[in-house]
């Protein structure tokens, strides 16, 4: 597991638990999820650009949304909607995510 | 003014409509239908970085203006404020919004805050036929419905649904949609309307509701626009209001997104099935970390063959070598000297520095066909989709240079031509990774022109020196690319970028692209060369030249150990780097080099400013004290990086 647990998520008013649409359980981030694994977003690094933030947010990048990780190297690529997202890994690293234990669980 | 009838009919004859929208969603496939102009259309987002307009062909007085493409308001990058610019200065008479079908949740992200605008707003959900193919299934009427506004399904790229588009924008009435924030902000939302309302010097071309959501979002766009429009206290008061809200921009997005979400689980009948097929494997390759790599060589292999083997070799040998040297020169020298009587004209149009014999031979033998091969290659990779994964391939080099891999763009894009990277720096996020990537290509990214001259040359000697050449290029901008990153002060921007599905060019499309490109450049080299020419032969005759080759002496010949006659190459690399390049290229047919020069001279015009037309480009983007500033640093360091390796070669008796 990558460092984790200095930052603190849930920051920019996208907090834990939106809607009860997905549950905490450890903390996970999007760099450590598997991939090919479906996973919810749950919240962000207080450290995250605004401008970065807002523009996870509209490629629908938000909390309580599902997103499948395609790979890892060279750079993090999740699928969100019918559209495919590259990201650092750093950037994927802030984003915090409940990993999905019922694949056919789909938002 | 009066009504003759109840119900009065505001039929669409007149004003700009603007087509706004995601990148890469078909606005500009849109803008061709819609008004028969050309513009460039490509598979990658960031194609459009500057507003195009045209006359909406079916409805007569009413003009469409093409934007960049944008991710959300507030505006981040240079591309996408020239997007909100659009919508605050122009006086618009309707919002085309065009989305992408299958991917609903953003496209109505994006619907929703054009809608507050209070503008009439057309939406094309384009791109139904991916969205079919993958089982995507809507409830249009009720999206229609929620925002007030006509939506139309399209499949742009076939013409479908342009029609109907066409009569809903004739028909189109000002958008009633309304939603609520939290408290706060709506108190702060009606302040600003009372604020603004009595004291703005010119009508708000939106409505005050949606300026002040901007506003409270943090937009600089509608910040500019209203200390240009309010009175200094006022302006005060609006900011100290912002700072009394806790997080404004996070909240708005955020009852958005909720709104969105409650609205998609209503109109999403079938979400659908991701792509199976053989784009979304090919997509898995080439970003893969091994085999992307491979795909990657085998790109470059195949443009290199195309453009440097072919292009370079096999069509310039033909122009330049026979058509020019055997048939059209002759003959148009002995045209000259039998009709002119004067010696020094015959010489201005046919002589060594001639505006025919240097100056169109030079444009249309020898760079002609090089960039004709360049543009034809860089289409196809265009319109495939390839190059956004290209990004993501190169991310980890342009990380240590101070960039993300979104700058791979501007230096792909700067092998065709440099002035034309220089606008596609808009698309990269911060002003300093516009700067740095601007550097970059001022530095090190040679033209196509000037590489298919370079490698011609090069070939000429060994592949060894096609290496050195190529590895003291990539050393030095590497260094002065980490060292520059830095030197300016300033955070990285991280990855972010979209990857579209991987296509098959359309024939028709690349073929539209190359002749619009080359439109574009014959309007640039042709003038240039023909003056660079006249200029040469100006030089020559006032002795000018002869002064300038004997002031160069010391540097050209005592430092990077060329013939003093190079000096003449560097004055017209000055122009143009290809026309400083071509110089060379018949110093050396004329066997005036040896191979140890001939690398010298290719790594110092290669590194070598770019031409005029880049630097005035650069003023034109960045100021003229950074143009200035770049050049002072530029042309000492290409100097000293041509006569340390010089040395270098001398000393290991390379080529000897």
């Amino acid at each position: 597991m990558r460092r984790f647990g200095r930052r603190r998520f849930g920051q920019h008013g996208f907090g834990f638990g939106r809607r009860g649409a997905c549950r905490r359980r450890f903390a996970f981030t999007l760099a450590d999820t598997p991939a090919g694994q479906r996973v919810c977003l749950r919240g962000f690094s207080s450290s995250l650009p605004a401008e970065r933030l807002s523009h996870l947010l509209a490629y629908g990048l938000a909390p309580g949304r599902w997103v499948q990780v395609i790979q890892h190297e060279p750079v993090t690529v999740v699928q969100v909607e019918h559209s495919e997202l590259a990201l650092e890994n750093d950037l994927a690293r802030q984003i915090e995510v409940t990993p999905a234990d019922d694949s056919s669980q789909n938002a | 003014m009066h009504c003759h009838n109840a119900v009065v009919s505001e039929t669409l004859t007149e004003g700009t409509i603007a087509l706004i929208g995601h990148p890469n969603v078909g606005k500009s496939v849109l803008f061709q239908q819609l008004t028969g102009q050309r513009v460039m259309v490509s598979n990658y987002p960031g194609t459009t970085v500057e507003v195009a307009r045209g006359a909406v062909r079916q409805i007569p007085g009413v003009a469409l203006v093409d934007t960049p493409g944008v991710v959300t308001f507030p505006p981040f990058s240079e591309d996408e404020a020239v997007t909100a610019r659009v919508l605050l200065n122009e006086p618009l008479r309707a919002i085309l919004q065009v989305g992408d079908a299958k991917n609903l949740r953003r496209t109505l992200l994006l619907t929703l805050q054009l809608a507050e605008m209070g503008l009439p707003l057309v939406v094309a959900l384009n791109m139904m036929d991916e969205a079919e193919r993958r089982g995507v299934t809507l409830d249009i009427a009720q999206i229609s419905q929620q925002f007030d506004a006509p939506i139309i399904l399209t499949t742009a790229i076939h013409g479908q649904g342009v029609d109907q588009l066409i009569a809903a924008l004739q028909e189109a009435k000002p958008c009633r949609f309304w939603m609520e924030y939290p408290a706060d902000i709506e108190t702060a939302l009606s302040d600003f309307q009372n604020q603004v309302e009595t004291n703005l010097s010119r009508a708000a071309n939106i409505n005050l509701r949606a300026l002040g959501l901007l506003w409270l979002s943090g937009d600089q766009v509608s910040a500019a626009w209203l200390r240009d429009h309010l009175p200094a206290e006022i302006y005060a008061k609006l900011e100290s209001l912002r700072l009394s809200l806790e997080a404004p921009a996070q909240r708005i997005q955020q009852a958005r997104l909720e709104k969105i979400d409650s609205l998609a689980s209503r109109v999403l009948i079938n979400v659908g099935q991701a792509d199976q097929g053989w784009s979304a494997r090919l997509s898995r390759w080439s970003t893969h970390p091994f085999w992307g790599w491979v795909i990657l060589a085998l790109v470059l292999y195949s443009l290199y063959w195309f453009v440097g083997v072919f292009g370079a070799g096999v069509l310039v040998g033909m122009l330049e070598e026979q058509l020019f040297g055997q048939v059209i020169n002759p003959a148009v020298t002995r045209l000259v000297e039998l009709t002119i009587p004067f010696r020094w004209l015959q010489e201005f149009l046919v002589g060594p520095y001639g505006l025919w014999t240097m100056g169109m031979t030079y444009a249309v033998a020898l760079i002609f066909p090089i960039v004709t091969t360049f543009f034809l290659a860089f289409g196809i990779l265009e319109d495939s989709g390839y190059l956004p994964r290209l990004a993501a391939l190169s991310n980890r080099m342009f990380k240590a240079l101070g960039m993300n891999g979104k700058a791979v763009l501007p230096m792909v894009l700067g092998l065709g031509c440099v002035t034309m990277a220089m606008l596609t720096t808009r698309v990269l996020e911060s002003k300093r990774e516009r700067l740095l990537a601007t550097l970059l290509l001022a530095l090190a990214v040679p033209c196509s022109a000037q590489l298919g001259v370079v490698m011609g040359l090069l070939a000429s000697v060994s592949f060894s020196a096609v290496l050195i050449w190529a590895g003291v290029v990539t050393l030095v901008l590497l260094a002065v690319g980490w060292l520059a990153a830095r030197l300016v002060p300033g955070e990285r921007t991280m990855l972010l970028v979209e990857l579209p599905p991987l296509r098959i060019p359309q024939v028709s499309n690349v073929m539209l692209k190359t002749l619009a490109r080359l439109e574009w450049y014959a309007k640039e080299v042709v003038p240039l060369f023909l003056f660079g020419a006249a200029l040469m032969f100006i030089l020559d005759k006032t002795s000018l030249l002869g002064w300038l080759i004997h002031a160069g002496e010391p540097i050209v010949s005592g430092w990077l150990g060329l013939p003093p006659q190079a000096s003449a190459a560097f004055v017209m690399g000055f122009l143009r780097r290809d026309f400083g390049a071509t110089g060379l290229f018949v110093m050396e047919a004329q066997g005036l080099l040896t191979p140890v020069q001939i690398v010298t001279a290719m790594v110092t015009i290669t590194l070598f400013i770019p031409c005029i037309a880049s630097v005035m480009m650069i003023g034109k983007e960045r100021g003229w004290r950074i143009a200035l500033g770049m050049m002072a640093t530029i042309i000492p360091l290409a100097i000293l990086a041509g006569g340390l390796l010089n040395r270098l070669l001398l000393a290991i008796g390379w080529g000897a």
